[in-house]
């Protein structure tokens, strides 16, 4: 939720105020193991989708090349939903037809003209056997340089916003953010996931966004609204940076923009992941926190993550 | 310490203290007080030699002396920093109680005297402790103009600070949380103003500070690692004084005098910052700090009145304020964020007879710590609150010869509120649950003797018994029970949940060598019911501050020292070397993963992990005591470790372990009118928690830590220096008895400081944190890791003035 909006920017303000008196150092850094890294999920209606790479030295080369040509193309993966079992393919961003370039983005998330220049890996299936359905429970097994890799994960029943708008700003009534309304059940553990895609086109004629964006702490769980219902806002990831808009008005949605909603509901162990995932990535190595490795449900000394994730989506016509 | 082991030790204690104990003789004791001629005011600290005995005794905090001897004629020597020294002949053929007066002559003993004063070294049981007087820590260099007898105690072997320009500090391998800060006998939790880069002890306010790193006499307990004893002055019983300073940062006033003349005397003492104000005119609208605000302010209360021959009552209190605020009134934001102490003390001195003094004291201690926010409808809300309310009544009984005997009571009763959050959208409260207060009862009782055995053996040895209850109302959240089990246990209020306790025994041994030589060995044990933790890895006014409950045992510790101390050059030079062994159990952690959110919905103790640590280490310490030049160096070599299984398999070093630390401290008194300073100070980088490696999921950069404090920063050096200017002592008046002009003292009296903090403007290590430059879908992404520092070179300059 983005409550804490300028009490964040305070504080950034201030490390960012002590931080002008830096300068680079040179310390040793504990000892590096290499390790698997799993990014997986699977959602309602939609295939399995896994990537594999692996951790790297905090010094190491990172170039280009380096990076994409580390992700994992030639390991088995097997899924299982309980009763049926199946192996996953491999669809590589070097294997996408050119028309079919803007879905590649939205799946491999790196420029249309690094696709065929690499052999980036997802691992998935066109068995709709596996397509997600709410109530179910998967397992993967992966197996990679003679070790195995095991995780499990489920679609919880979905729960639904109360309603999607958008407000505002006194000062300009151009800019504002996008609300939501939501009634928490109170019978059962709830935690949510917010992303969202602009579908306005652009000039040429295609959708500004391409795939769905996450907010900067895009997660919550009910520990405090358990049974209630509130009022909570997001902003627009996309706008931080850019500068055809007036500062104090970057992070929100225009007059006019068509915003699609995506509401995931999640389990307790996938909200755990991505809780502390967003609360790295906020907070990075700063000192005012403590380190925090992320937890992962992958056995075999893994990191990373695989997921079910059970959405609804909405319009937001910001007007 | 094992059961048997202890068992043993308690044994050899009784059988050692029962016939020193059971025995008298005839002798007849002298006792007394020592005072400001001028103000009446009490002294503490003072050092009386008598001969031919070669006794030499110092003045309690209510300027209290006594000797046992036996009959015969003696020479009293009484000496005290800033006054003339003074002989008398004593006849004691019975019981005899004499007041001294001192006169005050802080010129000509400025020179004689040191920065530190310890009773002499060679000759006290005790070992690693050290007092300081305000009077000349407020030579040396000032940070900020801020003259400030923490940051002086940081310089002294085996005391290291939290961080740049950190109040807190850590004694031989101890948490900041196990160091006892005592203001006039009250306990404070934090004694620190701004994040922890001033301490709460006005230099105006304050009369003197003695510190026990190591172990600790039986009369103090309830923490681990050492004693800072904070005496605040007590006013001028004769005439009113007005001192005060104008500072870089903030401004000072005090005020003292007489109650009742001759008969009591009262001061009161306030300080407040006005950074807010200054910074004002440079903050342009379009800052991000526009509309914040940041002040400090104390007020110190002090009064003591003299009920009779017999009877001395004190009144002592503190109240300090911190606040930041920030208001953005177009976006209908703001923030509040207020921390203090507040602590009230009533002390009754009592003389029943010569030979048996009491002193009883109440106090409350609070300290508060608030966070509020709101934008538009929504409001949160955060608090933690630790209020203690205590008793303590000592005797002090000289009825046997060589023996000088304290037993007391000490109790409690502790209420911390950890956290509270409450959530307010418009009408709608968020569901969070009440908040608990956790309570406790915390006793002692105790008997300390100080024993001079032989001439060459002298032991000061203790036993103290400590108890411990934590009562309800409370509520036990369960975790991993079975299905239709409860998931939370009640306790009524003031149902006992837990309760502990154990005896805690200390010894000191001296052993003279020769006239001007000492060996000593000390050992202590101690158990500490509170616990502090922190979700960060700096120290912050939001760390936590927690009671000893079920789950979380109180903490136990044990330390051992070796000392050798020896005067050279007719007692100018004082050289000593301590080595120490500390080991301490039930020391507490968060657990990998917990959020400062998961302190809202759960016992914090059920987010806790526990663990051992131990440390250990060598002292050495060189101090010259007299001349112009004047001054100590001390150099630590040490080791500090924990362990923690659920956190590492393997033990990591502690986040402030140091293995060489090094201070320089030198004053040299030019003349009458100019005095100057110079502080020097070494020391390994501090440790800490970089991740070895990353990487990618979802397209964010991820890190991997898998081993806890095993980065050391840089090393951390430094230079301040300082110059203060007196104005003349005297001036010329015309007399017309004499029919000219003649030389008076004056009345009214002022200085300068001019101090240069970090003079060659070394960058020293804060923090470290990495940063990344660059995409990664460019090619281009780098990792590297940066230093924060802190403060550059920094001049600042104190006008100070008392009339």
């Amino acid at each position: 939720m983005k409550k804490f909006h300028y009490l964040y920017f305070i504080l950034l303000s201030a490390i960012t105020l002590i931080s002008a008196c830096q300068k680079d150092v040179s310390v040793k850094l504990p000892n590096y193991d290499e390790k698997l890294v799993v990014d997986g999920k699977i959602e309602t209606g939609l295939p399995p989708i896994i990537f594999l790479s692996t951790t790297k030295n905090i010094f190491s080369e990172n170039t280009q090349d380096a990076i994409f040509k580390d992700f994992i193309s030639d390991a088995l993966i097997l899924i299982s939903d309980g009763t049926t079992k199946d192996t996953l393919e491999t669809i590589c961003s070097d294997e996408i037809p050119k028309q079919f370039q803007d879905i590649g983005y939205a799946l491999f998330g790196i420029p249309q003209s690094l696709m065929s220049k690499y052999h980036i890996c997802a691992y998935s299936t066109l068995n709709q056997a596996f397509f997600g359905q709410v109530g179910k429970s998967y397992s993967i097994e992966i197996q990679y340089k003679g070790k195995k890799y095991n995780a499990s994960t489920s679609i919880v029943e979905p729960t639904y916003l109360d309603s999607v708008y958008w407000k505002p700003e006194k000062k300009n009534k151009d800019y504002g953010f996008a609300y939501a309304r939501l009634t928490d059940p109170i019978d059962k553990y709830n935690a949510y996931l917010w992303e969202v895609l602009r579908s306005n086109l652009d000039k040429t004629g295609k959708p500004i966004d391409l795939k769905f964006h996450k907010t900067g702490n895009p997660v919550f769980n009910d520990q405090f609204i358990n049974g209630i219902s509130f009022e909570f806002f997001y902003e627009n990831p996309r706008t931080w940076r850019d500068t055809s808009i007036p500062e104090q008005f970057r992070g929100m949605y225009k007059r006019e923009d068509t915003v699609i909603v995506k509401f995931s509901s999640l389990d307790q162990s996938t909200f755990n992941f991505l809780q502390k995932k967003y609360v790295q990535v906020n907070n990075g190595t700063n000192p005012f926190t403590i380190p925090l490795n992320i937890p992962t449900n992958i056995s075999g000394g893994a990191l990373g993550y695989f997921g079910g994730f059970s959405p609804t989506y909405y319009t937001l016509i910001c007007k | 310490m094992q059961k048997n082991t202890k068992k043993r030790f308690l044994i050899l204690l009784i059988s050692i203290i029962t016939p020193l104990i059971s025995f008298s003789q005839t002798n007849f004791t002298l006792t007394g007080t020592v005072q400001d001629k001028e103000s009446g005011i009490t002294l503490p600290n003072v050092k009386l030699n008598i001969t031919p005995s070669k006794e030499v005794e110092t003045t309690d905090s209510s300027g209290y002396f006594f000797f046992s001897l036996i009959p015969g004629t003696y020479q009293l020597e009484i000496r005290c920093i800033g006054y003339k020294t003074q002989n008398k002949t004593i006849s004691l053929i019975e019981n005899k109680n004499i007041e001294i007066e001192l006169v005050d002559n802080t010129k000509e003993l400025a020179t004689a005297e040191v920065h530190t004063k310890k009773k002499n070294q060679v000759q006290d049981p005790n070992m690693g402790q050290i007092e300081l007087e305000m009077k000349k820590i407020k030579t040396l260099p000032a940070f900020m103009g801020e003259v400030d007898i923490l940051k002086t105690i940081q310089l002294l072997p085996g005391v290291s600070s939290v961080s740049e320009g950190g109040q807190g500090f850590y004694v031989r391998g101890g948490g900041p949380d196990q160091n006892l800060v005592l203001v006039d006998e009250v306990p404070v939790y934090n004694a620190s103003h701004l994040f922890g880069f001033f301490s709460v002890f006005n230099s105006d306010a304050v009369k003197s500070g003695n510190l026990i790193k190591g172990g600790m006499p039986a009369n103090y307990g309830g923490r681990m690692s050492s004693v800072l004893e904070i005496k605040t002055n007590d006013g001028d019983q004769q005439k009113i004084n007005v001192k005060g300073g104008i500072g870089l940062i903030s401004s000072r006033l005090t005020i003292d005098g007489p109650i009742n003349k001759g008969k009591g005397a009262f001061m009161i003492a306030g300080r407040r910052t006005y950074i807010d104000e200054l910074m004002k005119p440079f903050i342009s609208s379009s800052s991000p700090f526009n509309g914040s605000a940041y002040f400090f302010y104390d007020l110190n209360l002090k009064a003591n009145y003299t009920l009779g021959r017999k009877d001395k009552i004190f009144f002592s209190s503190y109240m300090g304020v911190d606040k930041f605020t920030f208001s953005n009134k177009s976006e209908g934001f703001n923030v509040e964020i207020p921390w203090g102490n507040k602590l009230a003390a009533l002390r009754w001195n009592h003389q029943f007879s010569e030979k048996l003094v009491m002193n009883a004291t109440s106090y409350t201690t609070n300290y508060t710590f608030g966070f509020g926010s709101r934008q538009d409808v929504f409001s949160i809300a955060l608090n933690s609150e630790i209020h203690d309310l205590g008793e303590k009544i000592e005797f002090t009984s000289t009825k046997y010869i060589n023996h000088k005997i304290k037993y007391g009571i000490d109790y409690i009763f502790h209420t911390f509120l950890p956290s509270s959050l409450s959530i307010e959208q418009g009408a709608t409260p968020f569901n969070i649950q009440s908040p608990q207060k956790l309570r406790s009862h915390e006793s002692a009782f105790y008997i300390n003797d100080e024993y001079e055995i032989s001439g060459k053996l002298k032991v000061n040895i203790g036993l103290r018994y400590s108890a411990y209850q934590f009562v309800g109302p409370f509520t036990r959240h369960l975790h991993n029970t079975l299905p239709n089990q409860a998931t939370t246990i009640d306790y009524a209020n003031n149902k006992p949940v837990k309760t502990y306790g154990g005896f805690e025994p200390r010894i000191a041994v001296r052993y003279l060598l020769k006239d001007k030589s000492s060996i000593k060995f000390g050992y202590a044990y101690n158990y500490q019911y509170i616990h502090l933790t922190s979700l960060s890895t700096l120290s912050l006014p939001t760390d936590i501050w927690l009671p000893s409950t079920d789950i979380a045992k109180p903490q136990q510790g044990y330390q051992v020292s070796l000392g050798y101390y020896k005067n050279i050059l007719m007692d100018k030079i004082e050289i000593s070397v301590e080595a120490y062994y500390k080991g301490m159990k039930n020391l507490i952690e968060y657990k990998p993963g917990v959020l400062p959110q998961d302190n809202f919905t759960d016992n914090i103790d059920n987010l806790l992990v526990f663990g051992t640590g131990k440390s250990y280490g060598i002292e050495f310490f060189i101090r010259k005591n007299v001349g112009k030049f004047t001054g100590w160096i001390g150099y630590t070599l040490a080791k500090t470790e924990r362990y923690f299984p659920d956190i590492q398999a393997t033990p990591f070093p502690a986040k402030y372990d140091r293995r060489h630390d090094l201070s320089i401290v030198s004053s040299y008194e030019l003349n009458e009118r100019w005095t100057f300073g110079a502080v020097f100070v070494y020391a390994t980088g501090n440790t800490l928690t970089l991740p070895s490696s990353w990487y990618l999921h979802d397209q964010n950069l991820l890190f991997d830590y898998n081993s806890r404090n095993s980065t050391r920063m840089p090393s951390y050096h430094r230079l301040d220096i300082s110059a203060t200017r007196f104005d003349k002592a005297t001036k010329k008046v015309y007399s017309y008895e004499k029919d000219d002009y003649i030389e008076i003292k004056k009345r009214y009296r002022s200085n300068w400081n001019f101090s240069v903090y970090n003079v060659y403007n070394h960058a020293n290590p804060f923090f470290l944190y990495l940063q990344g430059t660059g995409k990664l879908v460019q090619g281009n992404f780098r990792l590297s890791v940066k230093q924060v520092s802190l403060f550059p070179i920094i001049p600042s300059v104190t006008w100070n003035f008392n009339f």
